[in-house]
């Protein structure tokens, strides 16, 4: 029965190991740390969809099948997984890795949020409210946009450090292995369109479901309405740059606060504000 | 007069101008945090009781409370779709002449200097290197068309044309959202149904303005009922409905929480429960005089008691408060006075605080019936603003995936090796510059190597 929770201990703890590699790389400027964190991402990764999966199975051997993905300790360690997964995949596609620094550090933090807090782990059957299979869709597709911009936040840092000691990168320094400012800024804006894609699949997939639900696609709930904010601010990004030319600095300073609105959206309501999706406060 | 038509101009200007577009966006946000801050739905009494009153006032004078629904926050979509439309008048045109302008021609040189780029010679002749590049090009590209000749041959393949026409698509899809809104805000209602047990009901109260609406059929709810996990959390709620129309049974049906029933447009869904008083038998000791009367009582219907002109009522009946179990709020009216209230427990009639002023109030019986709390709503425009979600959604994933690239071709008499063929290649796109160079890339090595062989085949013979 606990084979799940030991597969989510040993991921917490690869994530950790994961980002001191990447970290050391992009420190030491050296690319064999790298290569050994990207490794070791893939197979955390191969870890923690088991022990998701594993998770799924065991709350049908408790006599309620349902996905992991209904409350706040589930839904931290799904968020890892979809950084993980997002940001192992830009790696093959740009093969730079020294990107991984930020996400790997977001997939720790989230896995040990969930670990380490005390909050309740337990598996519970589901709550009338979250009966329904959209439940996997909406909470899917907001994770991959959150998670985008979790790695689009990434690359805004390393991008604003490495702009800010651009007159002369030191061969041997710590800015040697990043990709050039030009590239970072195309890389930051393909995530922050793909993230855009998936918030708004989301967004849309969630007002489906409360229509089909309460009846309101719409009802103005603090979540509904953050979400929206943080829509707003990435709109504004795309449009900025499409039509007015913004790029570098200004869209990775945007990208920024884009991602403020995404921690808000995701932890700041839920303890701040109250509303329809008390669900993931406990 | 003049100066009057600039003004308007530069009006007009701005309407359309990027940077409207971007402060609206940025207002819409920042004006939404504002929103979440106070509880949507709070009244003005709410606001007042739970703030200093400098911020009440300030929530209340802009409506802070109920923002969603005031008119600036109106105005401020408003102007967003009017910004949205004007751009699209002033730009489409653009792209569209964008789209049909003729080909140009470019040079070598400048070819040479595009983005992507590929250079080399063959010793093929001018016609057979465009011919066999033109194949190359086909097969994975798209077509290759001839823009230029003279000694040369000058051609352009480009994909993705329509690309630039996704971005009017998307905000086209956001207006049809917000259409579809005010469709379902002009011809639609949402309102609530508290149908007891056994009854039935075709009276909807309106969530705006405490008006009624008679629905053409009834309602009736034979059952309710919830079930439990075996941990005691809930599992599931609910309802078995049947629509009556006269004394015909036309439909009957269950409902549960994200399984709602539609009939004639309108959507019934699983809400909440409770339980109604139907009535109450009452004890009420005068503890000065010590007289005591029992009483029959009705919710809300006054009682005056005999030998005094006091009136008392039940206000209310809640199921449990505070763990106190059921109880009663009874009111009392004394001529001359404003009137008082308390709460009043089912379960202990010795409670002292079962009292208003001189009275004691003993629960004796307290009949009640459950009923089932259903959500009614009937929105004509949602399947506008489904068709908008859709549309946004296949805009926003197109504009990501395509993108407008052109490839031109250039194939001439080399000047630095005579007799040999030049080749150039140069490659642009107006999006995810990424991918469009690798596929420039396997172009490139595809037509080297149609070229090197086609040599060899030459050399060979």
């Amino acid at each position: 029965m606990m084979e799940s929770s030991l597969l989510l201990s040993i991921s917490t703890f690869g994530f950790l190991l994961s980002f001191v590699f990447y970290l050391s790389g992009l420190v030491f400027h050296r690319k064999r740390p790298l290569k050994w964190g990207s490794v070791s991402a893939w197979i955390v990764l191969v870890i923690l969809t088991a022990g998701i999966a594993l998770r799924w199975i065991e709350s049908y051997q408790l006599g309620f099948g349902r996905a992991p993905l209904s409350n706040l300790y589930e839904s931290l360690v799904f968020a890892a997984w979809s950084i993980a997964l997002i940001y192992l995949l830009l790696e093959l596609r740009t093969r730079y890795r020294v990107l991984g620094v930020f996400p790997l550090l977001f997939c720790f933090l989230a896995m040990a949020y969930a670990s380490f807090s005390g909050m309740d782990s337990a598996i519970r059957p589901l709550v009338p409210a979250l009966q329904s299979n959209w439940l996997i869709i909406h909470v899917v597709t907001c994770f991959f946009g959150y998670a985008a911009f979790t790695v689009s936040f990434g690359i805004s840092i390393l991008y604003l450090f490495r702009a800010a000691h651009k007159p002369n990168p030191h061969p041997k320094g710590v800015y040697a292995l990043l990709p050039p400012l030009k590239q970072m800024d195309e890389f930051n804006y393909q995530m922050i369109f793909f993230g855009f894609i998936w918030l708004s699949l989301g967004i849309i997939s969630g007002a489906v479901w409360a229509n089909s639900a309460w009846g309101t696609y719409w009802s103005w709930d603090p979540k509904e309405t953050w979400s929206l904010i943080t829509w707003l601010v990435y709109a504004a990004i795309l449009h900025a740059r499409n039509i007015r030319g913004w790029r570098g600095n200004r869209v990775a300073l945007l990208s920024l606060v884009g991602f403020g609105c995404v921690l808000f959206t995701y932890f700041g309501v839920n303890f701040l504000l109250s509303g329809l999706h008390s669900y993931g406060s406990f | 007069m003049q100066e009057k038509g600039g003004l308007l101009k530069r009006f007009a200007g701005t309407l359309a101008s990027m940077r409207l577009t971007l402060i609206i966006f940025l207002t819409l946000a920042a004006v939404s945090v504002l929103g979440t801050l106070f509880p949507y739905g709070m009244t003005g009494a709410d606001v007042h009781h739970h703030y200093p009153p400098a911020l009440a006032w300030f929530i209340q004078t802009f409506s802070l409370h109920d923002m969603y629904r005031t008119n600036w926050f109106r105005l401020l979509l408003l102007l967003l779709c009017v910004n949205l439309i004007i751009c699209t008048v002033q730009r489409l045109p653009k792209t569209i002449k964008l789209t049909r302008q003729r080909d140009e021609e470019f040079s070598s040189d400048k070819i040479a200097k595009f983005s992507q780029n590929f250079q080399m010679t063959t010793a093929q002749p001018v016609e057979t290197a465009a011919a066999s590049i033109g194949k190359v090009m086909g097969a994975q590209f798209g077509p290759l068309k001839t823009i230029g000749g003279a000694g040369k041959f000058s051609g352009l393949a480009e994909q993705g044309r329509w690309s630039s026409f996704m971005v009017y698509f998307i905000h086209l899809s956001v207006l049809i959202i917000l259409v579809g809104a005010i469709i379902g805000s002009l011809f639609g209602f949402k309102g609530i149904m508290n149908i007891i047990e056994g009854e039935a009901s075709n009276t909807v109260m309106l969530s705006r303005g405490h008006e009624r609406l008679e629905l053409p059929f009834a309602v009736r709810c034979d059952a309710f009922s919830i079930s439990y996990y075996e941990t005691g959390t809930p599992r599931e709620y609910r309802s078995d409905l049947t629509i009556l129309k006269g004394d015909e049974e036309i439909l009957q049906t269950p409902i549960r929480v994200n399984h709602p029933l539609t009939y004639g447009g309108i959507t019934f869904y699983q809400s909440t429960y409770g339980s109604f008083l139907t009535s109450l038998d009452l004890e009420i000791r005068d503890t000065e005089s010590g007289r005591t009367w029992t009483k029959n009582m009705r919710m809300r219907t006054p009682e005056t008691l005999p030998g005094t002109t006091d009136q008392i009522q039940v206000m209310d009946y809640r199921e449990d408060i505070a763990q106190l179990g059921p109880i009663v709020i009874m009111a009392m009216l004394r001529e001359g006075e404003e009137a008082t209230g308390a709460y009043v427990l089912v379960n202990d009639p010795d409670f002292h605080g079962n009292r208003i002023s001189n009275y004691h109030f003993a629960i004796q019986e307290a009949e009640t019936a459950r009923y089932t709390g259903l959500q009614v709503k009937s929105d004509p425009g949602v399947w506008v603003v489904y068709v908008g979600f859709s549309a946004l959604l296949i805009g926003i994933i197109l504009a990501y995936y395509m993108s407008h690239r052109k490839i031109w071709v250039v194939a001439e008499p080399s000047r630095q090796f005579p007799g040999r063929t030049q080749v150039t290649l140069g490659g642009r796109a107006n999006r995810n510059p990424l991918a469009f160079e690798e596929e420039f890339q396997t172009i490139c090595q595809g037509v080297e190597q149609e070229l090197r062989a086609s040599e060899n085949k030459d050399s060979e013979t």
